[in-house]
C-alpha cells in the first residue's frame, strides 16, 4: 500500500516537474487569448469587472467570442499570488493538469476494480498521460479546454464513485455544471458523455428515483450562464461550426474520422502551432502498439465499464468534428486521458501474457528503449526547437515591445502602435498592467486609449508633438522615419520597427 | 428425399438459410468493391505514400540546423537519417492507415467487415487469417517503399477487400436491416465522395 502511494506520488511529482519547469518561458511568449484572459482577470481582482466594466459577468466577451468565464476567475487567485505575469496566468492550467493525472489514476481504477490489475493499469495510465505530449501542451498553456478536461475527468470519476454515495453524485453533477463553464466545446461534450453516463448506468441511477431532481437540477443551473446568454454564447459555434458550411453532414463524416487517424495521433499533428512540437505527433510512436493491444484486450476484458470506455473513445471527437477545420487537437482533447489508459491496458496486457519469459523481455526491453528514444527526443524538440520554430504563433516580440515602450512613453504625445498581429491593446494593458479602473470608461472604442493609437494599413499624425510608432517589420513608410529600436523574438526574426516622428 | 424448410437452392447447389445469408453478403460486398474499383478509374494521379529518401536527408538538415547553439553530438544523437527514416517511414505506413482514407476505400460496411477480420483473427489465431493480414501489412510496405502510385493503390485496396472479406461469417450474424441499412450507406458514401479525394490527385469525371 505504501509502495504503491509512494509510485503515485512519484508519477505526480513528474507531472509537476514537467508542466511548471519554465512555464513562464516556454511557450515562449504568452499568446493573444492568454493575454486577454489575464488582464480580465486581474480587471476582476482590481474592480470586479471585466475590461469593459461589466460586473462579475457570467461570459467574458474579451474579443467578442463571450467565453464561459470560469477559467477567468480561476486565473483571480494565480494573480493575487504571483502578480500579473505569464507564470501566473498559466500557473492554474499547469496545477489542473498536474490533478487531471491524479484523477486519471482513480479514473482508471475504478473502470477496471473487477481485474486484479486495476492498480498496475491506474498507475501506468497515470504515467503516461503525466508525460503525454498532448496533455502537456495544454497543462502548459492558458486554454480554457484544458480546464474542461479537468472537470469532465474529475465529474466522470466521481460519476463511477456515486454507485452506492448519493453525495457523491452530486458533487460529479456540481463538476459538470462547472465544465460547462470552461470552454465553449464543453457546451456539446457535456451533454455527449452526460447522455452515455445515463444510458450506460441508467440501472444505477434509476434507483436514486425522485432524488435524481436535484443532480439534474444542478446540471441545468450550470447551464444558466449559456441559456440566458444564448445568442453571444453561439457567437463562436456559428463562426467556426460546419452547420453554416456547404456539405456539412460530409464535413462532419470526414472530420470525425480524421481524428482517428494514427498519422495526426502519432506522426503529424493538426497545422496549428501552438498544439504540438514540429515533428512529433500527439502521442508517442511507441504508445501505438500499446494502444492497438490495449483496445483488444479492453475488450476481452470483463470490467462493466468497458462500454463506457468505448463510449469515450468513439464520442470524443464529435465536438472537433461540428468545426473546422479537421483534424484539431485543442478541441479533441476530449480524447484525453482515455489514450493513456488504452496504452496501460496494452502494456499490463503484454506484461502479463502467459508467454515464454524471453520473448516478453526481449519485448518490453525493444519497447522500453523505443520509449525513452521518444521521450527524450520530446523533451529536446520542446525546450529546443519549439520556441524557435514557433515564436511568431505565440505573438514573440510583443512583451518586449510594450516593456520598451512603457519605459519611454512619456517623451511623446502619442504612441501608435500597429494592430496587424492583432489586438496590440491587450498586450499594453498587460504588460504595462494599466489600471483597470482607469481603462474601463475607454474600453469600447479599440482603436485608442490613453495616449496609445492603434492603425491598419498605415498610420496618420492627427496631434502635434513627438510620436511614437511600432509597426511590422515589413512595413517601410516612404520617406523613412528615424528607428530607434527594432524588436526580434526568439528565434532572431524581425517582429516590430519602433520610430520617433514629428 | 425430403428437404429442410429452411434450405435453399444457388446454381443448383443445397444450402441453409445461414449459408446463402453468408454468400449474399460475399456477394454484396464484392459488389460494393469493384464499384468503387470502378470509380478509381477514373483516377488520373494517385497520391503516393512512397517515402523518397531524399526526405530522410532533407529533414536531418533542417533539424540539425534548428539546432543552433547545441552541441553537435548531441544534435546527431536526436536528428540522424536512422531516426528520420524510422519517423518518416512510420508517417507514410500510418496514413494508409487513416480512418478517412480507409473509409473512403472501404466504404462505411468494408471498415466494419475490414474491423472484424482484423479482430476475428486476433482472436482466433487462425494461421492463414495471419498470413493474410501479413498480406496487408506488405501492400502497405510495397506502397511505402515503391515510387509507383497506381500499383501500390491497387494492390493496398485489393488486399484490404480480400481481407475484409474473411469477417462474412460475422456480418451475417448482424440484423438482416442492419446490413441493408449498411450497404446502402455505403453506396450513398461512394457516391458522395465520387472525387476520392483522400487517394487521387486528379480526377477526369467530375
Amino acid at each position: 500500500m505504501i509502495s504503491r502511494n509512494i509510485l503515485l506520488i512519484l508519477i505526480l511529482t513528474i507531472a509537476a516537474l514537467l508542466r511548471f519547469y519554465q512555464l513562464g518561458h516556454n511557450p515562449p511568449e504568452l499568446y493573444v487569448d492568454e493575454v486577454s484572459n489575464g488582464y480580465n482577470a486581474y480587471s476582476i481582482l482590481k474592480t470586479a469587472m471585466d475590461e469593459y466594466g461589466n460586473f462579475l459577468p457570467l461570459t467574458f466577451r474579451a474579443f467578442g467570442d463571450y467565453n464561459p468565464a470560469l477559467s477567468v476567475y480561476l486565473l483571480v487567485p494565480a494573480i493575487v499570488v504571483f502578480g500579473l505575469n505569464e507564470f501566473a496566468v498559466r500557473f492554474p492550467s499547469a496545477l489542473l493538469g498536474t490533478l487531471t493525472v491524479l484523477l486519471t489514476y482513480f479514473l482508471a481504477k475504478k473502470l477496471f476494480e473487477e481485474t486484479k490489475y486495476k492498480f498496475s493499469i491506474a498507475h501506468i495510465s497515470a504515467l503516461l498521460l503525466a508525460i503525454s505530449p498532448w496533455h502537456l501542451q495544454f497543462s502548459r498553456y492558458d486554454h480554457e479546454a484544458n480546464f474542461m478536461v479537468f472537470f469532465v475527468v474529475l465529474g466522470t470519476t466521481l460519476f463511477l464513485f456515486s454507485k452506492n454515495n448519493y453525495r457523491v453524485l452530486v458533487l460529479s453533477a456540481i463538476s459538470f455544471a462547472a465544465t460547462l463553464n470552461t470552454y465553449q466545446g464543453a457546451k456539446i461534450w457535456v451533454p455527449v458523455i452526460l447522455m452515455a453516463l445515463v444510458l450506460i448506468y441508467k440501472k444505477q441511477l434509476l434507483k436514486w428515483k425522485l432524488k435524481l431532481l436535484i443532480p439534474a437540477l444542478i446540471v441545468i443551473v450550470g447551464a444558466i450562464p449559456i441559456v440566458t446568454n444564448l445568442q453571444q454564447s453561439t457567437i463562436r459555434a456559428r463562426s467556426a461550426g460546419i452547420f453554416e458550411k456547404e456539405e456539412p453532414v460530409k464535413l462532419f463524416i470526414s472530420g470525425y474520422l480524421s481524428h482517428f487517424s494514427p498519422n495526426f495521433l502519432f506522426v503529424t499533428p493538426d497545422n496549428i502551432g501552438r498544439h504540438s512540437i514540429p515533428g512529433m505527433g500527439h502521442l508517442y510512436i511507441f504508445e501505438l502498439p500499446l494502444i492497438l493491444a490495449g483496445i483488444i484486450f479492453a475488450i476481452r476484458s470483463k470490467t462493466p465499464h468497458k462500454k463506457f470506455l468505448f463510449a469515450w473513445l468513439l464520442l470524443a471527437p464529435i465536438p472537433a468534428a461540428l468545426a473546422t477545420p479537421t483534424p484539431h487537437a485543442l478541441r479533441s482533447i476530449t480524447f484525453l486521458p482515455i489514450f493513456s489508459i488504452l496504452a496501460a491496458i496494452g502494456l499490463v496486457a503484454i506484461i502479463t501474457a502467459r508467454t515464454s519469459f524471453k520473448f516478453k523481455a526481449t519485448l518490453l526491453a525493444g519497447l522500453a528503449i523505443v520509449a525513452a528514444y521518444n521521450m527524450v527526443t520530446y523533451f529536446h524538440l520542446y525546450y529546443k526547437h519549439y520556441p524557435k520554430l514557433k515564436a511568431a504563433d505565440w505573438n514573440d516580440g510583443h512583451k518586449e515591445m510594450v516593456e520598451y515602450v512603457d519605459s519611454i512613453k512619456d517623451n511623446y504625445e502619442v504612441i501608435a502602435v500597429s494592430n496587424y498581429y492583432g489586438h496590440p491593446y491587450i498586450f499594453v494593458l498587460f504588460y504595462s498592467k494599466y489600471d483597470p479602473a482607469a481603462y474601463h470608461s475607454q474600453s469600447q472604442d479599440k482603436t485608442k486609449f490613453d495616449k496609445f493609437e492603434f492603425f491598419g494599413a498605415s498610420w496618420d499624425k492627427k496631434v502635434a508633438g513627438t510620436a511614437l510608432v511600432v509597426r511590422p517589420h515589413w512595413q517601410k513608410p516612404d520617406p523613412p522615419p528615424k528607428y530607434i529600436k527594432e524588436i526580434y523574438d526568439t528565434a532572431d526574426t524581425l517582429v516590430f520597427r519602433i520610430s520617433e516622428e514629428e | 428425399m425430403t428437404v429442410p424448410a429452411d434450405t435453399y437452392f444457388l446454381f443448383g447447389k443445397s444450402m441453409d438459410k445461414s449459408k446463402l445469408k453468408r454468400a449474399l453478403v460475399v456477394f454484396v460486398l464484392i459488389v460494393l468493391f469493384s464499384f468503387r474499383l470502378w470509380q478509381t478509374t477514373g483516377c488520373q494521379k494517385f497520391k503516393s505514400f512512397y517515402l523518397n529518401p531524399q526526405a530522410v536527408t532533407i529533414k536531418v538538415e533542417e533539424d540539425v540546423g534548428t539546432d543552433r547553439g547545441v552541441d553537435r553530438n548531441i544534435s546527431r544523437f536526436f536528428h540522424n537519417k536512422y531516426q528520420s527514416r524510422f519517423v518518416l517511414t512510420v508517417q507514410s505506413m500510418t496514413s494508409m492507415l487513416d480512418a478517412r482514407l480507409l473509409t473512403d476505400v472501404l466504404g462505411p460496411l468494408g471498415v466494419l467487415a475490414f474491423a472484424v477480420s482484423v479482430y476475428t483473427t486476433i482472436k482466433t489465431k487462425k494461421i492463414l487469417g495471419i498470413l493474410h493480414f501479413f498480406i496487408v501489412f506488405l501492400a502497405v510496405l510495397f506502397a511505402t517503399f515503391t515510387p509507383y502510385a497506381k500499383q501500390g493503390f491497387y494492390l493496398w485496396a485489393v488486399a484490404l477487400y480480400s481481407f475484409s472479406l474473411r469477417s462474412s461469417k460475422t456480418i451475417v450474424k448482424l440484423p438482416t436491416w442492419l446490413i441493408l441499412l449498411l450497404v446502402v450507406a455505403t453506396f450513398w458514401y461512394f457516391s458522395f465522395s465520387w472525387q476520392l479525394e483522400s487517394f487521387c490527385h486528379d480526377i477526369f469525371f467530375n
